[in-house]
């Protein structure tokens, strides 16, 4: 019989960000692809409550804070040998440049961007990455599209998907695959919170840009399955947007 | 020689499965390539605090050239 090349089977996973929204799915979609998945967040609660709603077993969750070194030192330490690595976690905030605070700037950056580098070089210098494993970063369409009030986010975004590319070239000597996924606007509860205060016809421009409609995050935890599973063996270093037809919209 | 082989296979990718020894000619491995070279030199800036350029390690016809090189740096 023929490999399902789309099963995780056998694979163990790693998920930041997994307490909610694009994270949460992607720990139910390997989960129901049959890997063992491990899912990283600030808040035990919400983790605990995903934990539980996973199909399988052998799941496990880490409560930890990927901005605060210890919280990474920690994680490291305590994580097993990985397959798969499925950065989720990330943050957004939405000011005018010229009426942002720096606090926030540096937020945006530390979080999206710089944390990302530094957990994913804590995870290969540790080589808690297999051998024909794969890492995927939730970037964004925003990493190539000017959005107002989101600067920061924008420039963490691209940024992350320079990194990645780089990433994929240094990894392949030991046939690990690294990619980015950028996703148009999903509906989770960060995006929900970042469109608090706009107005509602400012929305409803924005949803015009979409012809399919706004995602969910089912349709991109379908593309972190792929790209964990050894259907991507081949795929590496490419960028993978989902975005219901936004960016090529006019 | 131990140490040096030791630090080649935990920090360079490509010599990882490698069986080395003293007399490997690790420049002529079929592994071996720009990325192993680069990650070999930052290796040993790291490890042993000195800068090696790549013709140097180029030139080298086996391991026990290259830990030779390193301790003439030191």
């Amino acid at each position: 019989m023929q490999k399902d090349l789309f099963s995780l089977e056998g694979k163990t996973v790693f998920i930041t960000g997994g307490s909610s929204g694009i994270g949460e799915a992607s720990a139910h979609e390997c989960a129901n692809a049959g890997a063992r998945v491990i899912i990283s967040g600030r808040n035990r609660e919400r983790l605990d409550d995903v934990l539980a709603s996973l199909k399988g077993e052998g799941h496990s969750a880490l409560v930890a804070d990927i901005t605060c070194d210890a919280d990474i030192e920690r994680i490291i330490k305590e994580l097993p040998a990985l397959d798969g690595f499925a950065h989720c976690a990330g943050m957004t905030m939405n000011a005018l440049l010229k009426f942002s605070n720096w606090q926030d700037i540096e937020a945006v950056l530390d979080t999206n961007l710089l944390c990302t580098i530094k957990l994913s070089q804590a995870l290969i210098k540790q080589r808690k990455i297999n051998k024909g494993g794969s890492m995927v970063y939730i970037s964004s369409v925003l990493a190539s599209v000017a959005f107002p009030g989101l600067s920061a986010y924008c420039a963490s975004k691209a940024g992350m998907q320079g990194f990645v590319r780089v990433l994929a070239v240094e990894m392949a000597a030991r046939q690990v695959r690294a990619n980015t996924i950028s996703p148009g606007s999903v509906q989770t509860p960060m995006t929900q919170a970042a469109s608090e205060g706009r107005s509602e016809e400012s929305i409803k421009a924005d949803l015009a840009k979409y012809p399919l409609g706004y995602g969910v995050p089912q349709d991109i935890a379908c593309a972190v399955r792929y790209f964990l599973a050894d259907a991507s063996r081949w795929v590496t270093g490419t960028d993978f947007v989902i975005d219901g037809g936004m960016l090529h919209y006019r | 020689m131990e140490t040096l082989i030791e630090n080649l296979k935990a920090n360079v990718d490509a010599l990882e499965d490698v069986e080395l020894t003293a007399q490997t000619d690790f420049v002529h491995l079929p592994q071996w390539d720009s990325l192993a070279l680069l990650s070999t030199m930052a290796m040993i800036a790291s490890e042993y605090g000195v800068n090696i350029e790549s013709q140097a390690i180029a030139g080298c016809k086996n391991l026990v050239d290259l830990e030779t090189l390193i301790n003439s740096k030191r």
